[in-house]
């Protein structure tokens, strides 16, 4: 027997030897792989918070408010303040996206607005109608919601009669 | 395992700079910004300073009055508000005028100035404005039918805002 065939059978006697010793070759599982895709959140604008016409009062102090939910204003307060005939609204949003998904709605607490022509400044406290919602219909299709904001501020004999007017920003997110 | 792992750098640039490019969009979530406004107006009033009068008339017999009697002294009507605003003034077109002894009335027909036809309130925003009217009127007496005494009326003058 040549130098190489013993090489060769003793390489083949350990593979003989350690064959036997492998209970399996090969093993497998299964494993899912999911992913939701969702149309992208949206939010529209509709309306914006109008107070309307105040006449501020002679003495004390009056808050006017607008409903989050009616867009009714109401005027309450010791003040003799009036309500002038004029346009007001709550501010109202409409949101779109995924069908049955549901969202978050960030309101900062307060917006400030300032006099036109002027530095003088009036702070309204910003109310929502709700802190999250839902879309309308199912995920697979396009659904809607809508909200509204409202607010109050104080008038008082000292304020500067005038226009004020500011903004405030108001986000949704998927939950 | 060279190749490879420069092939696991490379892919994993590509998916940083994916997600890099992607943040901006963030279709979670959507925001919108919304205006907040109010009108504060000056606190309206009226003020009168003065009253219609008329000149006395002198009741003599067999002598006739004139039929017309412009008044002596008119009234001044002064509308606080909010400097530029317009407001609705109504001035009562006439009044009576009654002896509160014997009941006889007068009809007195009222004329306001030119500030009536265009009423403005005088001033800036922010600062109260004042719309001045003056109001008089005349007095028509047939002959021989006054009645001694002493004649008073009221006259109503309502303001608005528009």
């Amino acid at each position: 027997m040549s130098r190489f065939l013993k090489t060769a059978l003793a390489i083949a006697a350990v593979s003989a030897i350690a064959a036997p010793a492998m209970a399996q070759t090969s093993a497998t599982q299964s494993t899912t792989a999911s992913a939701t895709i969702v149309q992208p959140i949206t939010l529209t604008k509709n309306s914006d918070l109008a107070f309307g016409t105040v006449v501020k009062p002679t003495s004390g102090t009056n808050t006017i408010t607008i409903n989050e939910t009616s867009g009714s204003r109401t005027l309450t307060g010791a003040g003799d303040a009036a309500l002038a005939t004029s346009t007001s609204s709550r501010a109202a949003f409409s949101v779109g996206g995924e069908g049955g998904q549901t969202f978050s709605i960030t309101v900062p607490s307060t917006a400030t607005m300032t006099r036109s022509g002027g530095s003088e400044t009036l702070t309204a406290n910003l109310v929502k109608t709700a802190a999250s919602g839902t879309l309308s219909g199912s995920i697979g299709s396009a659904g809607t919601a809508s909200f509204g904001v409202g607010g109050n501020f104080d008038v008082s004999s000292t304020t500067v009669s005038g226009a004020y007017s500011g903004s405030f920003n108001t986000v949704v997110a998927y939950n | 395992m060279a190749y490879l792992r420069t092939l696991s750098v490379v892919a994993g640039s590509a998916l940083a700079l994916a997600c890099a490019a992607a943040l901006p969009a963030r279709a979670e979530s959507a925001s919108t910004d919304a205006a907040a406004h109010a009108d504060v107006s000056e606190r309206g009033g009226i003020q009168t300073t003065g009253q219609v009068i008329f000149q006395d008339i002198a009741v003599v017999p067999n002598v006739t009055i004139a039929p017309s009697i412009d008044s002596t002294s008119n009234s001044q009507i002064v509308v606080l508000g909010q400097g530029g605003d317009a407001v609705s003034l109504a001035v009562p077109d006439a009044i009576d005028m009654i002896n509160s002894n014997s009941g006889r009335t007068y009809l007195v027909v009222t004329n306001a100035d030119g500030s009536y036809a265009l009423p403005i309130l005088q001033g800036t925003l922010s600062s109260e404005g004042l719309l001045s009217v003056t109001v008089g009127g005349s007095l028509q007496i047939a002959a021989g039918t006054l009645e001694p005494g002493q004649y008073r009326g009221v006259m109503i003058v309502v303001a608005n805002y528009n």
